[in-house]
């Protein structure tokens, strides 16, 4: 289990909850190539245009983890971060949230590169690529062979013109609102930032994108990374609209950022090697926590490593799931991640 | 009672101030043009490789409605009428020759404005409309940030974006960043009480001929909420029972004409058609309009 991102998630599922329902409930997707037992073949090859380029249309959805959203960082070392980026992201993310775009009902701006919790919807006309998300958002991506501006007026969902470099979809984009953070933790972007999409679409199930953003002002290098995208076949697109979202905040006032712990390095060492957890309904995890600097580092399931922000020498914020380390005498470790739906529990490899 | 009113309204006017193109001047090479480099409106209308009039544009409701009573003498300025025949204060769109053959054409502001025995409503939608307009219509979801209706769509002064493909027909709504998906590849009306009702319902698309015929049903009534349901900005309300049936078509290059009509037993005692026009917008794009970026309008009006 990891529903990390359950402050802001609350507020997009209460507004949403009533209509998980599927709106077209025996919806079969028309032009799906199909196995002789009538399921959507995802590995048949991919679909092309009138005019021969990959057709990237369809219903899709984000299937990278959640890492990169918590922190588009993970990878990058942190002398390529300015101090300043990097102290917003702290502060933001021990505030859990709370003033995040998910939060405020405002749009994603880049960080929709990177979230698993939108569905989206890509129409590709001629000269017009157009990519819908379910929280009623939208891109639109020129084709039409006109260029970036060099001072856009900055928008949430920036300026994109694309083109074919053979089979792959090539995609600039600039002008974004430095209101939007890069990831769920927070960390920030300049009016500076602009991004490069590489869409490949492998077979009919699968888009793969490699994406690369720029933000010279504040990370020495670009951020690079590659997302995979799944087609969502039979279904459709679930909208959602936050209503009264300023009533969600409202109740939110009372939430007090806790603060940054000075922990020892050598306090530090002590968690570190695998943990075995285990949730209440019995589901079975594991976890490796690794050092590096001054921070530890948590890689849940094999999915990648993620940063834990320390509040106590034994407890740390995990994109706000709070992990506890409780050393025993016997030198054996038993850990506690607490969620809001429950705690899971378990205990280091001996 | 005039100050809720008169706030309703500035969304519409904020929207309709923010046309200056944020992509700079961009030509397009496919509109038709005279010598000068002005638009041929009246050129015939493109089509797609399929044959099929292409809708594919950006388009401005080219009809513009006088102020309605609740309004009168707070904005001098919008009574006046320019040289083109347009209200001042919002986008330059002349109007199209008045069309013999034309319904009625719907009215943003009550949708029945032109139809001269007034819609024909049930008690039922009568008292919901009255009990909104006693409320200075603070719950009409244009201004709740909420997806305001179809027929508010179609008529708000903000522009729309059709992007036609041979399956799917989107339209996107540059007031609070409505998009509505009509499918054009096979599948079937929801039957009524099936799915989930949703704010644009479900929409399916045929052509008979060069028209668009769009059938949608399975939409949020009334009934379901205070943002639901509404047809205009004085609250006139359609059910859950909602059955709407558009048909648009291109009959030149700078002209959209969209028949709406609206079958809903539990709200009107027989069915109604308006005509919406739009005129092309070419050249410039809609604008970002994120509505609940500073959304302060309830908390000003004091209902929350």
């Amino acid at each position: 289990m990891r529903p990390s991102r359950f402050l802001a998630c609350a507020s997009f599922v209460v507004a949403t909850g009533i209509a998980l329902d599927a709106q077209w409930i025996t919806l079969t997707t028309p032009g799906l190539p199909r196995t002789p037992d009538g399921k959507p073949n995802l590995t048949a090859p991919a679909p092309r245009t009138a005019d021969g380029r990959p057709d990237l249309s369809g219903l899709w959805k984000n299937d990278g983890g959640d890492r990169l959203y918590n922190n588009i960082t993970a990878d990058m070392q942190a002398s390529d971060i300015a101090p300043s980026a990097h102290a917003l992201f702290t502060s933001r993310s021990l505030e859990f949230g709370k003033d995040s775009m998910e939060t405020q009902c405002l749009p994603l701006g880049p960080a929709y590169l990177t979230t698993r919790y939108r569905e989206m919807r890509i129409v590709q006309a001629p000269t017009l690529i157009m990519i819908a998300f379910d929280d009623g958002m939208h891109r639109e991506i020129w084709m039409d062979g006109r260029s970036l501006e060099k001072d856009p007026n900055p928008t949430w969902m920036g300026y994109s013109v694309g083109r074919w470099d053979g089979d792959v979809l090539v995609v600039e984009s600039n002008g974004y609102t430095d209101r939007s953070w890069l990831d769920f933790g927070g960390h920030p972007h300049t009016e500076a930032l602009r991004t490069t999409e590489r869409y490949t679409r492998r077979n009919v199930g699968r888009i793969e994108v490699q994406v690369t953003m720029v933000d010279t002002k504040l990370y020495a290098k670009p951020i690079a990374f590659s997302m995979p995208i799944k087609l969502l076949p039979d279904t459709e697109m679930l909208e959602g609209f936050c209503e009264n979202h300023h009533k969600s905040r409202d109740r939110m006032t009372s939430t007090k950022a806790a603060t940054v712990a000075q922990v020892p390095a050598a306090t530090l060492s002590r968690y570190l090697g695998t943990y075995d957890t285990i949730e209440d309904d019995g589901t079975k995890h594991f976890a490796i926590v690794t050092q590096d600097r001054t921070d530890l580092w948590f890689d849940y399931d094999g999915k990648g490593k993620e940063q834990l922000i320390a509040l106590s020498p034994t407890r740390f914020s995990w994109s706000g799931t709070i992990i506890e380390f409780a050393p025993e005498n016997t030198g054996g470790i038993k850990i506690e991640l607490h969620y809001v739906e429950g705690t899971e529990r378990g205990a280091r490899r001996k | 009672m005039k100050h809720t009113t008169s706030i309703a309204l500035l969304f519409v006017v904020m929207g309709s101030i923010a046309l200056s193109a944020q992509w700079g001047k961009f030509t397009d090479p496919a509109v038709p043009r005279d010598a000068k480099g002005g638009v041929r409106m009246d050129a015939p209308a493109p089509r797609t490789a399929d044959g099929k009039p292409d809708l594919s544009g950006n388009w401005l409701r080219a009809d513009r409605d006088p102020l309605p009573s609740e309004l009168a003498g707070l904005f001098p300025e919008r009574n006046r009428v320019n040289s083109g025949g347009n209200v001042v204060g919002e986008p330059s769109v002349a109007a199209f020759p008045a069309d013999a053959k034309s319904p009625p054409v719907g009215a943003f502001w009550d949708i029945a404005t032109n139809i001269p025995s007034g819609l024909p409503m049930t008690p039922w939608a009568a008292d919901i409309k009255k009990k909104r307009m006693a409320t200075d219509m603070k719950d009409n979801p244009d201004a709740n940030c909420m997806p305001m209706g179809i027929t508010q769509f179609h008529m708000q002064p903000q522009p729309r974006k059709i992007v036609q493909t041979p399956k799917l027909i989107v339209i996107l709504y540059e007031s609070n960043y409505g998009q509505r998906y009509i499918y054009l590849d096979g599948r079937s009306l929801p039957k009524q009480g099936d799915p989930q009702p949703w704010w644009y319902g479900y929409s399916v698309g045929r052509w008979e001929g060069d028209t668009l015929v769009v059938e949608t049903n399975n939409l949020r009534g009334a009934e379901e909420g205070q943002y639901d349901g509404w047809l205009d900005v004085r609250g006139t309300p359609f059910s859950g029972q909602a059955k709407f049936t558009e048909r648009f078509r291109r009959p030149m290059y700078g002209k959209l004409e969209i028949d709406v009509t609206l079958e809903d037993a539990k709200a009107l005692t027989k069915p109604f058609t308006v005509r919406i026009n739009q005129r092309v917008m070419v050249d410039e794009e809609p604008i970002e309009f994120v509505c609940n970026e500073n959304q302060q309008f309830r908390r000003r009006i004091k209902v929350d």
